[in-house]
């Protein structure tokens, strides 16, 4: 590299001066080795730019998702701060409930215990749906080894559902681990940009006759199962015809 | 006046006595500025502000992760830098994008961070624009996996990932970038430099083995 290598990436940054532009455009007209330079680092740079949108895609831990979304809003944090004498009015109060307070104990313990893979979904989704260039990590264009793929690893067949006629367009899919097991997660996106996807995961359960709605993260969903699997359709609070979407998908 | 090779056009002759790709990244990064973006920088409303967080986990991960090299850290830093944003939500200003208020706070709390290890490893207390330069210690492990995320990347010197992120992708000028990482400007001039300079050199060795 020439004395000018940190000029040329100042130039390609457009950060260079006016008048130190001007005469290096002037060099280079004429000047094969500095061209060559100027190839390198440009060629540095598309590698750079390609291995950052690569980290893009990388998967984001759930627990880490999952803190931030369940994170206590200020009013409630600042309220955590209580002065000592509060604390230990609380504690005496709770350890007074607790001679009878089993039924809030145990309220309590079922709630996390509810908790199941449909919620996961929602915590994914709030991740990925926000994805524009790393929607997916298998494209369309791939379908068939997403077929394979995902019946080897979530351990159920399934078929890709053909949502065209409901203004859905398949973008491609993705592996998710949710509540422990794995989930294939089907993607879509509308004419205006929003993302729909389609999960599903391998369960013994029976198939049911209706299909259960549920709200979760700002995201809706429709809930159902068929033999050999559980689905879960899940789209923005927005969209209004999810049911109508849901009904596309389940007849597949 | 020439403002930018991205905002006056070349010399007619000049892009036809030049190779190829040249053409395909003049000025190339002008088109990333701030102002060009689109979606425009990240706005949320107050009750949105969670969920746009985590919409904004991939970036976050990945400018912590240019910071720190080391990916556990990196999760680490993220979490804290959100926590920081909920909790002090009342004091961010709009204006600003809510990526750009995150990134900043997530870089203070490193630098914060890094001071207290060096102090605790006896070494005092450390400037701002020297901190980059700290080596924290990773495991044969952490090294694998800051390889498997960031490619080539990974095998940059500390400090230079980050800046070359800040202006080459998420498309800060200079002084911002100098002013997000609290370096001065010809630190990051330079910084990005050198980094291009390595991964050019690294393309041409493997180029050579190929």
């Amino acid at each position: 590299m020439s004395d000018f290598g940190p000029r040329l990436s100042a130039w390609l940054d457009s950060e260079l001066p006016p008048d130190e532009a001007q005469a290096l455009q002037a060099l280079l007209k004429h000047d094969p080795a500095l061209q060559a330079e100027l190839t390198e680092l440009m060629a540095a740079n598309d590698a750079a730019n390609a291995e950052f949108a690569a980290m893009l895609a990388a998967p984001v831990p759930l627990s880490l998702a999952r803190s931030i979304d369940q994170a206590l809003p200020p009013a409630v944090a600042q309220r955590r701060h209580l002065p000592t004498w509060a604390a230990i009015a609380a504690s005496l109060a709770i350890l007074t409930i607790g001679a009878g307070g089993g039924f809030l104990v145990g309220r309590g313990t079922e709630v996390v215990a509810v908790r199941d893979w449909v919620e996961d979904i929602a915590e994914y989704h709030a991740v990925y749906a926000a994805q524009s260039r790393h929607l997916v990590e298998v494209p369309a264009s791939d379908s068939d080894h997403i077929k394979t793929w995902l019946t080897a690893q979530v351990g159920t067949p399934f078929d890709i559902p053909d949502l065209a006629a409901v203004g859905l367009e398949f973008q491609g899919a993705r592996l998710l681990v949710a509540a422990g097991k794995p989930v294939g997660q089907l993607m879509y996106r509308n004419a205006e940009g929003q993302v729909v996807a389609l999960c599903f995961v391998a369960s013994d359960k029976p198939a049911t006759d209706d299909m259960q709605v549920r709200q979760a993260n700002g995201f809706q969903m429709r809930v159902w199962g068929k033999p050999g699997a559980r689905f879960v359709l899940i789209g923005p609070d927005g969209l209004t015809d999810l049911s109508r979407i849901a009904d596309a998908a389940r007849a597949v | 006046m020439i403002a930018s090779p991205a905002q006056t056009p070349l010399d007619p002759v000049f892009p036809r006595a030049l190779p190829g790709p040249i053409l395909v990244l003049v000025a190339p990064n002008a088109q990333l500025r701030p102002k060009d973006r689109t979606p425009g920088p990240v706005i949320p409303s107050q009750g949105h502000l969670r969920k746009d967080l985590v919409a904004l986990l991939p970036r976050l991960r990945r400018f912590a992760v240019s910071l720190t090299r080391n990916t556990a850290d990196a999760d680490d830093l993220v979490q804290e830098a959100c926590m920081r944003a909920i909790s002090a939500s009342d004091s961010w200003d709009p204006a600003q994008g809510l990526d750009r208020w995150v990134f900043r706070i997530l870089r203070n709390l490193w630098i914060g961070e890094l001071r207290k290890r060096q102090v605790r490893l006896g070494k005092g207390h450390v400037a701002a624009d020297e901190t980059d330069e700290l080596r924290h210690e990773t495991t044969g492990e952490d090294q694998l996996a800051l390889k498997q995320l960031m490619g080539r990347l990974a095998d940059l010197p500390s400090g230079h990932a980050a800046v070359l992120l800040l202006v080459a992708v998420e498309g800060y000028s200079y002084k911002e970038a100098a002013d997000m990482l609290d370096v001065p400007q010809g630190t990051i001039m330079s910084r990005l430099f050198r980094a291009r300079q390595m991964l050019a050199d690294q393309l041409a060795k493997t180029a050579k083995v190929t």
